[in-house]
């Protein structure tokens, strides 16, 4: 009897044990480089390592956020709560965190070990998860955007792709996506870049119909998209979605040039797929390109690429279908609002051919009055419309083939380091340094950028001068934009310019100085014999300076304001090379030498797509110069 | 002085009060901007705060979400909401991804439905002033009316 119930005693004892599982058993675990990608522990410079996620609800453990193995001991403890299945779903282990739940439990079960679980229903993850589930993801990149600041650098958003039906067939635009992006409180323009780059703004991620993103970038915003597709398996797929519904309810600082919206991305991924492995080669600082450079090159990772043309390229690829006769016609359409005779003599198959392209014409120049009802452009698209509607033919499907040159994933590294030598006038033999964070000027290896776009940020130039023996700063270019439209038929946009620098001055009272210029410009661009690789722009810039010390040190604060005509011309003979020529004639006030003339010839040939030599020669009223550049782009 | 700071702060709230529209989803306006011009530059379309309380990911139920993501009831009036001005486009030319996107919600084959959208332009797209809920009506009246030839399922 006794031996009955020491048998009794010791099953009921063993079998405790095996309901429950010691911390111990998987405590190796917390340095498992799966568990640092689901936590985000990155190393810390100051306290050894800390998790990217800010909002306490991420954590479990009180110190979770600092300690990996704390977190995964409290979250381990929650899963085993005997009474788990009556906790509420808001509150379960299980229901907000299912990523991290699925992998301790696949670990678990790789070590042969068992573990009895309690879950409760997660009936609104449930419902959530089958309406995002697919089969394998994309990473969706959208173009540069010069008109919103944020957007300089272009987006990346992941997309989880859906099966496809029972006809074979995906609908992209019923998938949805997933976005990582700062809320903005902020309008104010200075307030918005300090705190957008110092991680003033918290970074959250939403889920959006992908139809929304289309509607969003194609159509209101003119940015053609670049969609990779992923190889990830099902299995895969449906541990990021869980993870995604894990962070969904979090924050994390957003830094406009770190911990930025491709970023997280990639982390995303890492979190879902031990086998991928891209945020290690990354930069520190990285904006979109970097991301969409890294996923391209990691082995295996990238299945195919699609490109999904903006409203504005489906125009210029269906203008290309047209006589220059139907254009003229066409632009008189959308300038007079009304079917001409010309129009109405056309045979009915190039009628159509013109309503089509003057219906992507009226979205792209009216894209936001095109929505409002009763606005005149929302009436007269109606009738174009209409008289679409009733002829039978029905367009066919316009397939536009991704522009080669203009691929995000084969541009040029958006860092650049500089060497040079230049002979001046004024300071003799100089050797140059220089280098610049990000991104891309129109003499740069063109491939992967848009042709007629300069987006500088932080440009150092440093000169070792020979008269006097110094080292001096040349330039530093905090922010410059040039944005080229060539002007034609269809396109009248402005081009424009802006930037903010340290430059020096030259002046009677400032022979050198430092100077803050804030300088910026207007004028049109033409395509010269409409060739694309030619282009030309002649407007009017304008520039205000200002100093706190003259050249001999002594405190003199002063500012200056002077404007005149801007000319560039830019030839780009092939793949390899191209030439700018620049002039710009300023006309100071406040100053005596108030004349202010400056031209400059620039030649750079470019040796694969990340580096090149570039010649140039400026003339300025107080110095000639030759120089010669070698620029290594990573 | 007073008054101006009065008429002025009228006229910027009528114009924050007014949609597009749609009283559906409340999506339609958010894709577009409701700014033009220079205020565009800092609205910051992409990145508002408004825009993650409607698709932040577990922010509870909204009028046609739940956690961010589409009720199944409301897919088709928020994908005709948002998607409208593509949709009309595709419905005019007779085909499209929009209107292929429509028909997949709704079941029926899209080259039927693409000519039924196209002969019957003018009802569902025009008379309704582009109002979503409208064209939703619009065409469910017309697929009901003739599901075999409109909608081929």
């Amino acid at each position: 009897m006794r031996t009955l119930f020491l048998f009794f005693i010791f099953s009921v004892l063993v079998s405790f044990k095996a309901y429950s599982l010691e911390f111990s058993a998987i405590q190796d675990l917390a340095k498992d480089p799966q568990w640092q990608r689901l936590v985000y522990y990155k190393k810390s410079f100051f306290s050894g390592i800390e998790s990217l996620i800010d909002a306490p609800a991420f954590f479990n453990a009180k110190d979770g956020k600092i300690n990996p193995e704390s977190e995964l001991k409290a979250t381990f403890e929650l899963m085993q709560d005997p009474l788990a299945d009556q906790i509420k779903e808001e509150n379960s282990v299980f229901c907000r965190f299912p990523a991290r739940v699925a992998w301790i439990k696949n670990k678990i079960s790789a070590k042969g070990l068992r573990l009895n679980l309690r879950p409760p229903l997660c009936p609104r993850y449930q419902k959530w998860f089958e309406a995002l589930r697919g089969t394998s993801a994309s990473l969706v990149f959208s173009s540069y955007f010069l008109n919103n600041p944020s957007s300089t650098f272009g987006h990346t958003l992941l997309r989880i792709n859906k099966a496809a039906n029972q006809d074979g067939k995906r609908y992209e635009l019923l998938d949805y996506g997933v976005n990582f992006a700062a809320n903005t409180n902020t309008s104010n323009p200075l307030l918005y870049s300090i705190k957008g780059l110092f991680g003033g703004f918290p970074g959250t991620f939403t889920t959006v119909p992908y139809y929304f993103k289309v509607r969003e970038y194609s159509n209101s915003e003119s940015r053609d998209l670049w969609e990779y597709q992923l190889n990830l398996t099902p299995e895969v797929t449906d541990m990021l979605v869980a993870h995604i519904w894990e962070v969904g309810s979090t924050y994390a600082d957003y830094w406009y040039l770190s911990e930025n919206c491709s970023y997280f991305m990639l982390a995303l991924l890492e979190a879902a797929d031990p086998n991928i492995d891209v945020t290690s080669k990354l930069k520190k600082y990285v904006i979109p390109t970097d991301t969409v450079q890294v996923v391209y090159a990691s082995p295996g990772l990238v299945k195919s690429f699609h490109f999904r043309p903006s409203v504005r390229t489906e125009l210029f690829t269906r203008l290309i279908e047209l006589t220059e006769i139907e254009k003229n016609i066409l632009a008189e359409l959308i300038e007079e609002r009304k079917f001409s005779e010309k129009f109405k003599k056309l045979e009915i198959m190039r009628r159509r051919l013109v309503l089509d392209a003057a219906i992507d014409d009226m979205d792209y120049l009216y894209a936001v009055a095109v929505q409002k009802p009763e606005s005149p452009e929302w009436k007269f698209k109606n009738q174009i419309l209409i008289e679409r509607s009733q002829i039978d033919e029905v367009t066919s499907t316009l397939v536009i083939p991704a522009p080669q040159q203009e691929e995000p994933h084969a541009g040029h590294g958006s860092r650049r380091l500089g060497f040079g030598y230049q002979n001046n006038d004024q300071s003799g033999n100089n050797l140059l340094l220089s280098y610049r964070f990000a991104f891309h000027d129109i003499l740069d290896p063109f491939i992967g950028f848009p042709e007629y776009a300069q987006i500088i940020f932080f440009d150092l130039k440093l000169a070792y001068e020979e008269k006097p023996k110094k080292l001096e700063l040349t330039e530093f270019n905090l922010f410059e934009v040039l944005s080229l439209s060539p002007y034609n038929q269809f396109s009248k946009s402005l081009s424009w310019r802006l930037k903010v620098a340290v430059e020096k001055l030259v002046n009677e009272d400032c022979w050198g100085c430092h100077a803050l210029a804030l300088s910026g410009g207007a004028g049109y661009a033409l395509k010269i014999a409409d060739d694309p690789r030619l282009v030309s722009y002649m407007g009017l810039k304008a520039a205000v300076y200002s100093t706190d010390r003259d050249h001999r040190g002594n405190n003199f604060p002063r500012w200056m304001l002077g404007a005149g005509p801007n000319l560039i011309l830019r030839a780009r003979w092939n793949e390899a090379s191209s030439t700018v020529l620049e002039a710009w004639y300023r006309k100071d006030m406040q100053v005596r030498y108030n004349e202010y003339k400056e031209l400059s010839l620039s030649h750079q040939i470019s040796f694969g797509k990340n580096n090149g030599i570039r010649l140039t020669g400026v003339e300025r009223w107080f110095e000639h110069s030759a120089t010669i550049e070698f620029f290594h782009y990573y | 002085m007073k008054k101006i700071i009065l008429i002025l702060s009228l006229f910027s709230v009528s114009a924050f009060a007014k949609s597009y529209g749609d009283a559906g989803c409340g999506l339609g306006s958010m894709v577009f901007g409701s700014e033009e011009g220079f205020s565009q530059v800092f609205a910051a379309t992409t990145n508002g705060s408004s825009y993650s309380q409607l698709f932040g990911i577990s922010s509870g139920t909204s009028n046609c979400q739940d956690d961010g993501a589409i009720k199944g009831a409301k897919s088709v009036p928020a994908f005709i909401e948002v998607n409208k001005v593509a949709l009309a486009k595709d419905a005019a030319r007779g085909e499209g991804e929009t209107l292929a996107g429509l028909a997949n919600l709704l079941g029926c084959k899209s080259s039927n439905l693409g000519r039924t959208l196209k002969s019957n332009y003018s009802r569902i797209f025009v008379k309704t002033n582009m109002n979503p809920a409208d064209i939703e009506a619009g065409i469910n009246t017309t697929i009901s009316a003739n599901k075999a030839q409109a909608c081929g399922a």
